[in-house]
């Protein structure tokens, strides 16, 4: 388990992690939102442990990984703008990073590095910026090391890359019951791979959830009146969140499960009711709403 | 099992890391390695060849011109490349490997490692030591199996040996700085500034500071060793000191026994030994400092670290002195009230630039008001120290009853007699190897130590004197040096660049006291057995008469002009009345210490004795009544007579110096053969202000007219700036020198002193054709005539022609004038 505990973070007069907290287990996907200089980046450093902490504590399995050689043997980082030697190659890079960590693989690098159009023995600064980013990834994936740490690292690569790059991930944590932590600004992004996700909002965190958790506690439901029935008397009976009529059509979302809404609207007599999948940006709307919080004036 | 899987994983790592540095530098080293072997082993051996070829030829005197260095172990080409490449090359590894400091996306892969910092920077260090000496051994290894092959004699394994740790403690030093300041870095560039401020910074300012003080405050007085000591602060600076103390061959030799005590080679052998230690300390630091160095820093301009500050202020105080000095010295006005504001505004300018450099931009200027104040005050502070007086130092005279001894350095008496340092050459030529034999230089003792009440006495009252003058009333010459030992035990030392004119007769007048004769004139050293032979001749140094003496009267005529030597007053040395010479050769002449004969492997040293002279004459006048009475029982009656008839030609050259001190005419070294050939070279080479003359009357009339204190033959003239401008004139101060040829082309070429106002404007005129020529205008020389009639009669003018006569019928037979 990857550990932070009240972590302060400052850079001269700029608090970038204020008090934060945080949990990340093996055996799942973590996905971290938030905007431009929300101090995603930040945290991934103090567990990455590029960055010591100005007060409270990062551990990797109890062990505080600044200056940790066994912690950081644990955990592979990949920044947003990875960094290569000049003139290296895909296979120099490869043998690099195989000296240090003891569970790099030469043979899954291989295996890897076989399943995207790079040429491992072309220089990576000739590369494009997306082919540059598969490179990152092919080797964060053949380090094999139990916490993989991705900075918005899907960021420019296409739908067919990121999706064979799921699927490897998702092998990765069942097989070897490692812990990979994704950041971005894009919860679309997030929302087909990870278990949890958690949103950062000016260095703290405003919420993490099961990503299961978090949609079986919503559901966005489209039926149709005539008449409408109250709204006041709906919201008495249903835990609306919001609530859009048009016409004979009534959308909202509710918390609670499908099959318990539906019931509820079912004797109000619909011409027809359907219970519609939330994407997680709706849920995180709704939620993060309930907090208080515009959620536009959050992420964008 | 984990402990020992942890460490053998972390050694596997370090190795990894090592041998990864080293391939991915391979390229810098190999090129650094290849231009090291051509411009060291290669040259080494292609001067060495050519050497064996001159030695053929030439014999074996050659091959010291050939090499250089410690070990003679360079040529003139490898020994400044040398000296550039181990200054750069651990400058550049550094830069190049640690710049990943330096950017942020290197550093996050770095940091991200799962390696500790400090043996990140640890393993960095030992690849480029590595990528440094493993060249440089194995070219030093090629270098010294060459020199034992080749077998030159100035060849020492030693000397590389020595020079090796030089090197090795040089560079290491600058390394370890390197490391320092990338590690406290936040960019490149300012990596760059911080390495150059901390490798020269320090001595610079210090010598800066330096030169201030012996600039303006009066009585500074130099340290032997300083300020090339300065360099000994920067392993980047001091090999600048060994160079030039390495460059006329194996380890100059002459130059031992700096004020330090030290000689220069242990010197730098200790030097070497702290600055491995030093390195060591600094990696230690470096490696404790880079633990705590935040990753963020990496491309952040200005970060705060521990050495901006410093550096800062030392650039202020570069500045703000440099700037004050450079005021002064071009303006021609009060030195405190130009110098104080022109250090201030130097500070705060070089700070404020140094600040805005770091920063990149103005905006921290405001936040930094309180340190560019520092700037500022600090170097005004200091200029304002050094002007005021440094606190009492330019008017510091100890009490006289607090004086055990005084010594002066250089002290120019009217002799002016060479005396070799005979305990510094005892020291130095105890080393008997071939190498060091083939350096071997005299040694000069330039120090004069003085404790008799009356010296001392008289110096007191003369540096109280210019204690209490100021810095604008002094002339040229003469500098004085004076070290006071003091009673309980400690020292002080000033020195003066020039004198008040008001003290330059006191200054004079030192050279009569007793106590200075006799440790400058070399009649009081030598003994009858010293004296190799003896010669008389007139006041021309004509009319050469040997005298052959025994060994018991050469004693009684020692005696003798000591006597008179002594007893001669002042008053009479400063305008003498020369009426001969006797030389008195020594058994160890001038041939016996030259260069040619130090380097005989068979030279000795006098058993005895702190010191020797290259001469001994003494200038007779008819004062020294012991010396001629005995003369004359001895047969030595007329070696005094002066035939001028035997005088071909008296070229006059119009001269023109300026010397306070006593300088007597006299018959320096009139043995060598050379002395009369750089004469005749000399009178060529000053055609063009040089007249002839022939007339025999006015030979006659002009060696009457001889001034032997040369200082006595100087007049000043009072030209106007504007008859300067036009007429050409190039000097105030002017004296015409008398060079008479004999018609026996074995005379001795000589060279006498005339006062330009003593001659008769009718042998005058006869120069005007030649002298004309000088000048931009015709009227030049009527112009000249007038000074001459119009410049100050404060010097006794000699008596004319037909008065020296009637003197002369009176003078004892002995010493008649013509």
């Amino acid at each position: 388990m990857i550990e932070a505990r009240s972590v302060v973070m400052r850079f001269e007069d700029i608090t970038a992690l204020d008090s934060f907290s945080a949990e990340i287990h093996r055996g799942s996907i973590y996905g971290l939102i938030g905007s431009n200089g929300s101090g995603k980046s930040t945290l991934l450093r103090l567990m990455a442990g590029v960055y010591r902490p100005d007060e409270g504590t990062v551990t990797v399995d109890t062990l505080p990984v600044f200056e940790n050689e066994e912690a950081k043997s644990r955990v592979f980082f990949v920044s947003d703008d990875f960094y290569y030697f000049p003139q290296a190659t895909l296979d120099e890079m490869a043998a690099f990073y195989r000296g240090f960590y003891p569970s790099f693989s030469m043979e899954r690098y291989r295996q890897i590095a076989a399943m995207f159009p790079i040429d491992p023995g072309r220089k990576i600064q000739t590369f494009s910026k997306g082919m540059q980013r598969q490179v990152a990834l092919i080797l964060g994936l053949a380090a094999q090391t139990d916490y993989l740490l991705l900075d918005e690292a899907f960021d420019g690569l296409d739908p067919i890359l990121r999706t064979a790059l799921r699927r490897i991930l998702a092998d990765d944590v069942a097989r070897r019951n490692i812990a990979v932590v994704i950041t971005s600004h894009n919860l679309r992004e997030l929302e087909d791979m990870c278990d949890q996700v958690g949103l950062i909002h000016r260095g703290a965190i405003l919420f993490q959830r099961e990503i299961d958790e978090l949609k079986l506690g919503f559901c966005k439901v489209q039926a149709a009146f005539r008449p409408l029935p109250d709204p006041e008397r709906l919201r008495e009976q249903l835990d609306i969140l919001q609530l859009e009529t048009r016409g004979s059509l009534m959308h909202m979302v509710v918390r609670g499960g499908s099959s318990q809404v539906l019931s509820v609207l079912e004797s109000y007599g619909p011409l027809f009711a359907e219970s519609l999948p939330l994407t997680l940006e709706e849920v995180f709307i709704n939620e993060m709403e309930a907090i208080g919080y515009d959620y536009n004036n959050v992420l964008f | 099992m984990t402990t020992t899987t942890s460490s053998s994983n972390a050694g596997r790592r370090l190795g990894h890391l090592y041998r990864f540095i080293l391939r991915r530098y391979l390229g810098v080293a190999v090129l650094y390695f290849l231009l090291q072997f051509l411009f060291f082993p290669l040259q080494y051996i292609l001067t060495a060849a050519d050497t064996m070829q001159q030695i053929a030829r030439e014999g074996p005197r050659t091959e010291i011109l050939s090499f250089l260095g410690n070990g003679g172990i360079y040529n003139a080409v490898s020994r400044p490349v040398m000296l550039g490449m181990m200054l750069f090359i651990p400058v550049l590894f550094p830069l190049l490997q640690m710049s990943y400091l330096h950017q942020k996306r290197p550093v996050d892969l770095h940091h991200a490692l799962p390696v500790r910092r400090e043996k990140l920077l640890l393993v960095h260090f030992a690849a480029s030591a590595t990528m440094i000496f493993a060249p440089l051994l194995f070219n030093y290894l090629v270098v010294l199996i060459a020199g034992l092959g080749f077998g030159f004699s100035c060849f020492s394994a030693a000397g590389l040996f020595y020079e090796l740790l030089q090197v090795s403690a040089s560079v290491l030093g600058i390394l370890s700085l390197a490391y320092l300041t990338s590690v406290l870095a936040g960019t490149v560039f300012d990596n760059l500034l911080y390495i150059a401020g901390t490798l020269f910074g320090l001595p610079v300012v210090l010598y800066v500071a330096y030169s201030c003080a012996s600039s303006q405050l009066f009585g500074f007085a130099s340290v032997r060793g300083f300020p090339g000591s300065f360099s000994l602060l920067s392993p980047a600076a001091y090999p600048f000191y060994a160079y030039s103390a390495g460059s006329y061959g194996v380890l100059d030799s002459s130059r031992v026994y700096e004020e330090t005590g030290l000689d220069k080679p242990l010197l730098f052998f200790i030097t070497a030994l702290v600055w491995l230690l030093l390195s060591a300390g600094i990696l230690i630091l470096s490696a404790w400092l880079y633990r705590r160095r935040p990753s963020e820093r990496a491309g952040r301009v200005g970060a705060n670290n521990a050495l901006i500050l410093p550096l800062k202020i030392m650039g202020a105080l570069l500045g703000g002195i440099y700037f004050s000095m450079l005021i002064t010295s071009s303006a021609n006005m009060e030195r405190l009230f130009l110098s104080i504001p022109a250090a201030v505004v130097g500070g705060a300018m070089t700070y404020c630039l140094l600040e805005s450099v770091l920063a990149r931009g103005f905006k921290t200027l405001k936040k930094s008001l309180g340190f560019i104040a520092a700037g500022a005050l600090l170097p005004a502070l200091f200029v304002w120290v050094i002007g005021a007086g440094a606190l009492g130092y330019e008017s510091r005279v100890p009490k006289l009853e607090d004086i055990e001894s005084i010594t002066l350095t250089d002290y120019q008496d009217r002799y002016q007699f060479t005396r070799y340092d005979l305990d510094g050459m005892r020291a130095l030529f105890s080393d008997t190897s071939p190498a060091s034999v083939k350096q071997r230089r005299t040694v000069y003792e330039d120090d004069l130590t003085l404790t008799g009440e009356e010296a001392v006495a008289a110096i007191h009252s003369l540096h109280t004197a210019i204690a209490e003058s100021r810095l604008e009333d002094q002339v040229d010459y003469p500098s004085l040096r004076i070290c006071y030992r003091l009673k309980n035990g400690t020292a002080l030392t000033l020195s003066y660049h020039s004198l008040p004119e008001g003290a330059v007769e006191s200054y004079n007048r030192l050279g009569a006291l007793e106590e200075f004769q006799r440790q400058l004139h070399p009649i009081f050293t030598y003994g009858p057995s010293d004296i190799r032979e003896i010669t008389l001749m007139n006041r021309l140094m004509a009319g050469v008469t040997p005298v052959s003496l025994s060994e018991s009267d050469t004693g009684r005529l020692i005696e003798a002009l000591r006597a008179d030597l002594i007893d001669e007053p002042y008053e009479e040395m400063v305008n003498p009345e020369v009426t001969g010479y006797i030389v008195l050769t020594p058994r160890l002449g001038s041939r016996y210490w030259s260069s040619e004969n130090l380097q005989n492997p068979d030279f000795m040293l006098p058993s005895t004795g702190s010191y020797w002279f290259n001469d001994c004459y003494v200038a007779l006048t008819p004062r020294y009544e012991r010396t001629a009475a005995l003369l004359g029982e001895l047969g030595y009656h007329d070696f005094d007579k002066v035939d001028t008839s035997e005088i071909e030609t008296a070229y006059l050259t119009l001269d023109s110096f300026y010397n306070g001190t006593m300088s007597l005419t006299g018959p320096v070294d009139f043995q060598q053969a050379a002395y009369r050939k750089a004469n005749e070279d000399y009178l060529f080479y000053r055609s063009s202000y040089t007249a002839g003359l022939t007339d025999p009357a006015d030979i006659r009339a002009l060696t009457e007219l001889i001034r032997y204190n040369q200082a006595e033959s100087l007049l000043t003239l009072n030209y106007t700036p504007e008859e300067r401008e036009e007429y050409g004139f190039w000097d105030n101060s002017i004296t015409l020198s008398l060079s008479l040829i004999g018609k026996n082309q074995d005379n001795v070429i000589t060279e006498f002193y005339l006062r330009p106002s003593d001659v008769p404007d009718a042998i005058l005129e006869k120069l005007r054709d030649r002298f004309s020529r000088l000048w931009k205008k015709e009227e030049a020389f009527d112009l000249l005539l007038e000074k001459i009639h119009e410049a100050d009669g404060s010097f006794t003018r000699l008596p004319v022609a037909a008065e020296t006569a009637a003197a002369a019928a009176e003078a004892p037979s002995l010493f008649r004038r013509f």
